[in-house]
């Protein structure tokens, strides 16, 4: 391996958001082989990339499916192109044909110029998967890119934006926002505090209970942005009747390890699986976030430690379906009047499968809902996944360029809310509504189920 | 022995055993390496019918192609279809169920289909930057071997060609009925299917794993 | 480290623009920068008072709190914050406060 360069903070003009620690440019192919050689070499990839890299034909189906193309019509966003960057490489190091034949297979010796590219391109998909769900031959452009993003983290290339939240959530503090145990708990006194002046009756935020049923852990921005969102999660499971708890010294669902790397998605992961099971509860709830259910979902018996990977993982919305279905909760849809529309999160749909519970919930608790199109598993992106809604300096492309089929779905349905039950979803889609001037307001899908909810004691 | 008899009478054997060695190699190595990490895609079909009704529609559809990308899907469906077809359809005629004719169109549907995706492939901005040498090369290869059975499936010697495909079946090959352009049809096509399993067209494995192993995983 | 010249004085600022010594803070400071953040001429009291309440509760908890809270606490609500702050509370309210840039999916 070679050393690590002192040269600490991006001095290349070219990544002014991108890097961190950056290896000199000499050094960049030597590390990117040998880190794709050992991602080849793990057992979690190498079925998945060999297929992948190994059969695309070219057919470019995948150019119809993705909203950054059909914007920008820039032949360097065609997701085969983009998957093409890491494949080339492939062919050339690790297959006979590509050893052999080289330029004539579509193999390619690495530059430093490659790298380049792959950083631009990379980060120009919001792996939504979209192109993934009609490929003929399935090929998943979505993990191709994540592999590309997690080689280019090992030569520096991750946006700071990810990685200070991460260094903060794996720190001291131990939340991707920063906010200190105390200010947390003076947040749940301030939302315990609004049930009551709400709901008149005393709703609580259990915090630390030992054996609760359900360990609740939202996207932690939630405790800055989405007051609604967790007054209705709150009423709800106490409309259920539900035995719940949040923890106060892990607090945080979100892990944008799944955006640029293993080591940390792992470490991530492994302290909420930790909080939860130290408090022996059976069920972990992740709140309205799309890529932290994913995450908790796929990776729990990958990178989870054995003793951990009993617990049940679901979302917010699945519980709260559940306890819809069983006939526990009661909705008054006249609380909630206006045109509701629904934006399939991407990792919630396609990612997660959940694409019917939440319509069935917002069927109950509005009156008016109407239909994206497309929806469900043909639904856009919000334009913002993959991280990308945490890179301020991609602001501009987001609203511009990513996020525009998702401006022209929205305008279309006529609907005065959009409901996106996602942290990355709600930050992203507030922006779009703000800088195209949409004459609609983004809410969460508790906030509507929290609004219409009829609790007993309640006049 | 000499090099027509070799071609036409111990390379075609030598062939098949290698396009279904190799296509078994490369479904074996697959099948070694499950999936550790749960990468679904929803909406996973309900059950087995489900999944082999979406399959089965895909493969004799190419529905996907069909929907967002009809320019390619004309060349891709008929050359697809059109290489089933041929097979199926000779068998057929082996059998004395079918004529030549059949497999005939088949063949001239085949070699058309390609050189349109050729074509395409050189025409269109997009589909340029993404191809390689290895795609023009594929689809020449097949079109060329086509080409080769068209030509050789023409009534030069009538009967001939049935009864050399009957005696290698029999494991009794008679070399002696077939012309020249017999036996470079079987060579070209001895090597095409050499070279099948081990170039990219072998999706034909890969999409069971690409679907059933990765896409439609639920445990 | 970039820096940013507002008013005569030059201040450390991070890449998104947020003050990086919090204790160079001053009033100086927060209305030389309102400009960059889509606010016309001077602040107003309305302006003020939320500035100097994040900075009370940036001073006892280290963070910015909840917007609700922002809103409750100070009468008013989420669209007058948005027409007081155009660039948003979390980023806008917060950089001419001097807090601390607030990260995640905020």
């Amino acid at each position: 391996m070679t050393k690590e360069s002192e040269q600490s903070k991006s001095t290349d003009p070219k990544y002014p958001y991108r890097s961190e620690k950056l290896l000199p440019r000499e050094e960049r192919v030597v590390r990117f082989l040998e880190t794709l050689q050992e991602v080849l070499g793990a057992k979690i990839y190498n079925l998945p990339l060999e297929t992948y890299l190994g059969t695309c034909a070219k057919c470019n189906n995948c150019a119809e499916q993705c909203q950054v193309y059909q914007a920008s019509r820039d032949p360097h966003d065609l997701p085969a192109w983009r998957s093409d960057l890491l494949r080339k490489v492939y062919k050339k190091y690790f297959t006979t044909s590509g050893k052999l034949f080289g330029g004539l297979v579509g193999a390619k010796a690495l530059t430093e110029e490659d790298i380049d590219n792959m950083v631009d391109a990379f980060y120009r998909c919001t792996m939504c998967r979209r192109c993934g769900v009609n490929c003929p031959l399935a090929v998943d452009n979505a993990l191709i890119t994540r592999i590309g993003r997690v080689i280019l983290e090992r030569l520096g290339f991750v946006p700071s934006n990810m990685t200070v939240s991460t260094r903060a959530q794996l720190g001291e503090i131990g939340n991707t926002s920063a906010i200190p145990k105390a200010a947390f708990i003076d947040t749940l006194d301030f939302l315990e505090e609004e049930l009551r002046d709400e709901t008149g009756i005393a709703i609580p935020i259990p915090r630390d209970v030992e054996g609760a049923q359900f360990f609740f852990a939202a996207p932690v921005s939630d405790y800055i942005m989405e007051a609604d969102t967790l007054l209705g999660i709150a009423k709800t499971f106490h409309a259920a009747g539900a035995n719940w708890t949040v923890s106060t010294e892990n607090f945080d669902a979100i892990n944008y390890g799944l955006f640029y790397s293993d080591a940390d998605l792992e470490k991530i992961l492994n302290r909420l699986l930790e909080a939860a099971h130290s408090l022996k509860c059976k069920t972990i709830v992740i709140g309205e976030c799309g890529h932290s259910t994913k995450t908790a979902l796929l990776f729990q018996k990958v990178f989870g430690l054995s003793e951990y990977r009993g617990m049940e993982i679901k979302s917010v919305i699945e519980v709260s379906h559940r306890f819809f279905a069983e006939g526990k909760l009661m909705f008054d849809p006249t609380k909630n009047p206006e045109t509701v529309t629904y934006h399939d999160p991407c990792n919630l749909g396609r990612g997660s499968g959940i694409y019917e519970q939440p319509r069935e919930l917002l069927k109950a608790a509005v009156m008016h809902f109407v239909e994206m199109t497309p929806n469900r598993k043909m639904n856009y992106c919000c334009g913002g996944g993959g991280g990308l809604v945490v890179v301020e300096d991609l602001h501009d492309w987001r609203m511009s360029t990513a996020g525009l089929k998702k401006v022209e779905q929205l305008r279309a349905t006529g609907a005065k809310l959009v409901c996106a039950p996602c942290a990355n979803c709600k930050k992203q889609l507030r922006e779009l509504i703000q800088a195209h001037k949409l004459d609609m307001q983004l809410v969460g899908l508790h906030d509507l189920l929290g609004k219409a909810i009829v609790l007993s004691g309640k006049t | 022995m000499t090099g027509s008899e070799f071609i036409a009478g111990i390379f075609p054997y030598i062939a098949v055993a290698l396009c279904l060695l190799s296509t078994a190699w490369r479904f074996v190595r697959w099948l070694s390496l499950p999936p550790h990490v749960k990468w679904t895609l929803y909406p996973v079909p309900e059950g087995i019918a489900g999944q082999l009704k979406y399959m089965l529609k895909e493969m004799f559809t190419f529905e996907t192609l069909y929907k967002f990308n009809r320019r390619l899907w004309f060349g891709s469906f008929s050359m697809h279809m059109a290489m089933v077809g041929a097979a199926l359809f000779f068998i057929l005629y082996l059998g004395g169920w079918s004529t030549i004719f059949v497999v005939q169109l088949c063949l001239l549907v085949l070699v058309i289909a390609a050189i349109y995706i050729i074509g395409l492939r050189i025409y269109d901005k997009n589909l340029r930057l993404l191809s390689n040498f290895e795609e023009l090369f594929n689809l020449a290869f097949l079109g060329g071997v086509a080409a080769l059975g068209f030509a050789a499936s023409a009534p030069h010697v009538p009967g001939s060609l049935r009864l050399y495909f009957l005696g290698l079946i029999e494991l009794h090959p008679n070399t002696s009925v077939l012309s020249t352009v017999h036996i470079l049809a079987v060579f070209l096509g001895g090597l095409f299917l050499i070279y099948l399993p081990l170039s990219k067209m072998i999706h034909y494995v890969s999409k069971y794993f690409t679907y059933h192993h990765i896409n439609w995983q639920k445990k | 480290m970039p820096e940013i010249e507002l008013a005569g004085k030059k201040y450390e600022i991070d890449e998104d623009g947020f003050l990086q010594e919090l204790d160079k803070w001053s009033k100086e400071f927060a209305q030389a920068y309102a400009k960059n953040e889509d606010i016309e001429g001077q602040l107003t009291e309305e302006h003020w008072k939320i500035i100097n309440y994040l900075r009370d509760y940036f001073q006892k908890f280290g963070i910015a709190p909840m917007i609700r809270k922002l809103c409750k606490d100070n009468g008013i609500d989420m669209k007058r914050l948005y027409e007081l702050f155009p660039t948003g509370p979390a980023k806008g309210a917060c950089k001419l406060a001097g807090l601390s840039k607030p990260t995640g999916c905020v």
